[in-house]
């Protein structure tokens, strides 16, 4: 049991009080403006449309933490729900593992390419994403022509509440979220990732394989990109080309304001959770302002930019 | 930049590749002498169904011209910066005409202006732009807009909230239908805007938002700008399966739920936003390069259709076959030739060898 608690509620050091703080000022400033937002109902959406960004920072707390980043996550979500959608008429089963194994197929090459081949991970999956995009514009109109809905159950894992506001995605999310947070936590492969993260040098000289546990972080990061495309494809009833683009930068930004080194081997996915939270909160208060789409990238913009540059000030002083 | 142009090569190759296994197919349409002119299309927004869908009525009217020996597409995500730069490539291909969906209404004006003065016929296809000497093909956008409210109102026995999502802001086409909208609602001070979000035409975004904002009695209605079907998806989660009205475009799946789900209380309304109108679009360039006298805006106008008025029209423009988000509009009388099967084959005049001279 004290394990299980450890898990979950982390220290609560003053970085961690300082993000609870700030998504319950969001909480209750996003309240004031919609009355809406404090109904039962309405907290049960907000946690399913956290869901999928809190996968997608799963992955790209893991590619962080060895010290690299995954940008071509976005695609590997939107080709992940392409492929599911244009394979569920032969069957769920053989759809959700032809998207498993193109998850493993560019999660590897991103891996390998980095570790093996010492590619820039930033450079690596930014290229990725581009022949992702070109392989799947081309996709829309030959091989996967006629993919442009979900099946109904993933609709429904994606939407559905089982008594609100608990629905099927955030017990989805509790799940995988639970097995990161055990993976990072409890387990050899997380020292392992927290270790190469640090010091990649040290940890080849203590005689880590260091490419291999950069492979398995970029397939675990594809895995949970993959898995996020689903939901948003579920989520939002339709999947196109643009299915993940919004929330790549989300993505990397609700790691960074949990507190995870962009250099790798410090943070975890505990304040990921919470970064997730606060943009989700946020961009739902932003919905709620009648104000014109430019001032609400401006003040979404800006808010990131501070919670990020507040929170390396408070980490600098821990 | 490079990596552009590696997509740009990849889809071209694709298409040709395409093209040439249909002609082995043995699809062959008789070739012509006269077909001389170039056609330039420049699009700001590559892997999109629809635009997919008017790039194909370009090329497929373009085949049936005669007139035609090439279509070059240019189709891209890019800002105005890089639209400029493909029209810019355009002029310097020696293209005839240039066809452009613009991302923005006046950013690509200077070089269009170039084009001009190096005697190119310039045609806007669905967004309006501001540059002058040019043609526009396109979907009457302000009566897009006011034809929707007007169903819209009625349906919602003009009274109540309505969810407004607009498109992207900034495009021609939501500024233009804006206007029709707005134009209407000033008519019934009962009915009210509660809520207005851009969907940016992102079909993700669009049913995020409706997951978002739609709660039972919240709204009485719902206007998009297209964006309809996850909006429809959304209510029957959201409202638990209780529907309010809701305006959209000719989409596939719209459509085909304004029909099944009619009788479950949806009142669907459709307002066609033909894909096609880039057919139209050739048909104008055409025109224009013979010499024929054409006016500065061919528009089309829309009319709201609705399951209990129009419920024929409405079943046939549903097509199993098709995807979701396909724009179910395939013939626009007086501009377009083509039949559905040309249309999803999708061959340019250059695609088949036989009449590339």
């Amino acid at each position: 049991m004290g394990k299980i608690k450890s898990l979950f509620s982390g220290r609560l050091t003053a970085s961690m009080l300082s993000l609870w703080s700030i998504l319950i000022v969001l909480f209750i400033i996003t309240g004031l403006v919609d009355h809406y937002f404090f109904t039962i109902p309405s907290i049960g959406v907000t946690f399913q449309l956290a869901v999928p960004l809190g996968l997608l920072a799963a992955g790209q707390t893991i590619c962080m933490l060895t010290g690299g980043i995954d940008l071509s996550i976005a695609m590997i979500a939107t080709g992940a729900a392409f492929i599911v959608s244009i394979k569920s008429p032969s069957g769920l089963g053989m759809a959700i593992f032809y998207a498993t194994l193109y998850c493993i197929l560019i999660g590897a090459i991103n891996g390998l390419a980095v570790g093996l081949l010492g590619m820039n991970p930033l450079i690596m999956t930014l290229g990725m994403n581009a022949v992702l995009i070109g392989v799947f514009t081309v996709g829309i109109t030959t091989f996967l022509k006629g993919s442009s809905t979900m099946p109904d159950i993933i609709i429904k894992l994606s939407t559905a509440s089982i008594i609100d506001p608990i629905s099927w995605p955030l017990v989805l999310w509790i799940l995988i979220g639970g097995f990161v947070l055990y993976l990072l936590k409890q387990t050899g492969l997380g020292r392992l990732i927290y270790a190469v993260g640090d010091n990649a040098k040290a940890a080849r000289l203590a005689g880590i394989r260091v490419w291999k546990v950069q492979l398995t972080a970029y397939i675990l990061c594809a895995l949970l990109g993959g898995l996020a495309g689903l939901m948003i494809g579920g989520q939002s009833g339709a999947v196109a080309m643009s299915l993940a683009d919004s929330l790549v930068l989300p993505s990397v930004a609700a790691v960074v304001i949990g507190g995870t080194s962009i250099m790798g081997g410090m943070g975890g996915y505990t304040g990921s959770i919470m970064g997730t939270l606060i943009l989700t909160v946020l961009s739902y208060l932003l919905a709620t302002l009648n104000s014109s789409e430019a001032v609400k990238q401006m003040i979404y913009g800006a808010i990131v930019l501070a919670l990020a540059w507040t929170y390396s000030k408070l980490t600098e002083k821990s | 930049m490079k990596l552009s142009n590696k997509r740009f090569t990849a889809l071209f190759a694709a298409v040709s590749v395409v093209g040439l296994i249909v002609t082995m197919a043995g699809v062959v349409t008789p070739a012509s002498a006269a077909a001389t002119y170039k056609i330039g299309v420049s699009n700001s927004w590559a892997g999109n169904a629809w635009r997919e869908e008017m790039v194909c009525a370009i090329k497929a009217e373009a085949s049936l011209s005669g007139k035609v020996a090439k279509v070059t597409v240019l189709s891209r995500n890019t800002d105005s910066a890089g639209q400029s730069a493909d029209v810019r490539s355009l002029i310097t291909q020696g293209v005839n005409a240039i066809i452009i969906n613009s991302g923005d209404s006046s950013a690509n004006n200077p070089a269009i202006a170039e084009a001009i003065a190096a005697g190119i016929k310039v045609i806007a296809v669905d967004n309006s732009i501001t540059a002058p000497n040019t043609t526009l093909v396109s979907n009457d956008q302000v009566a897009y807009g006011a034809a929707g409210a007007e169903a819209l109102a009625k349906a919602m026995n003009y009274k109540g909230n309505i969810l407004y999502m607009r498109g992207a802001s900034g495009a021609g086409a939501d500024t233009d239908r804006d206007t029709g909208f707005k134009s209407v609602l000033k008519k019934y001070p009962k009915l009210k805007v509660t809520k207005e979000v851009f969907t940016g035409w992102d079909w993700t975004k669009g049913g995020q938002l409706a997951n978002q904002l739609l709660a039972p009695g919240k709204f009485q209605g719902v206007w998009t700008s297209g964006i309809d079907y996850p909006v429809v998806q959304a209510m029957q989660t959201r409202l638990k399966g209780k529907y309010i009205p809701v305006v959209g475009a000719d989409n596939n799946k719209f459509v085909g739920m304004t029909a099944s789900l009619a009788s479950k209380g949806f009142v669907g309304i459709v307002v066609p936003n033909p894909a096609i109108v880039g057919g139209a679009a050739l048909k104008v360039a055409v025109d224009l390069l013979d010499g024929k006298t054409v006016g500065a805006k061919n528009l089309l106008t829309p009319v709201a259709l609705t399951y209990a008025k129009n419920k024929a029209l409405i079943d046939s423009l549903y097509f199993a076959s098709q995807d979701a988000n396909f724009s179910s509009t395939v013939s626009l009388k007086g501009y377009t030739t083509f039949t559905p099967a040309q249309l999803f084959r999708c061959r340019a005049p250059q695609d088949d060898p036989e009449t590339t001279s």
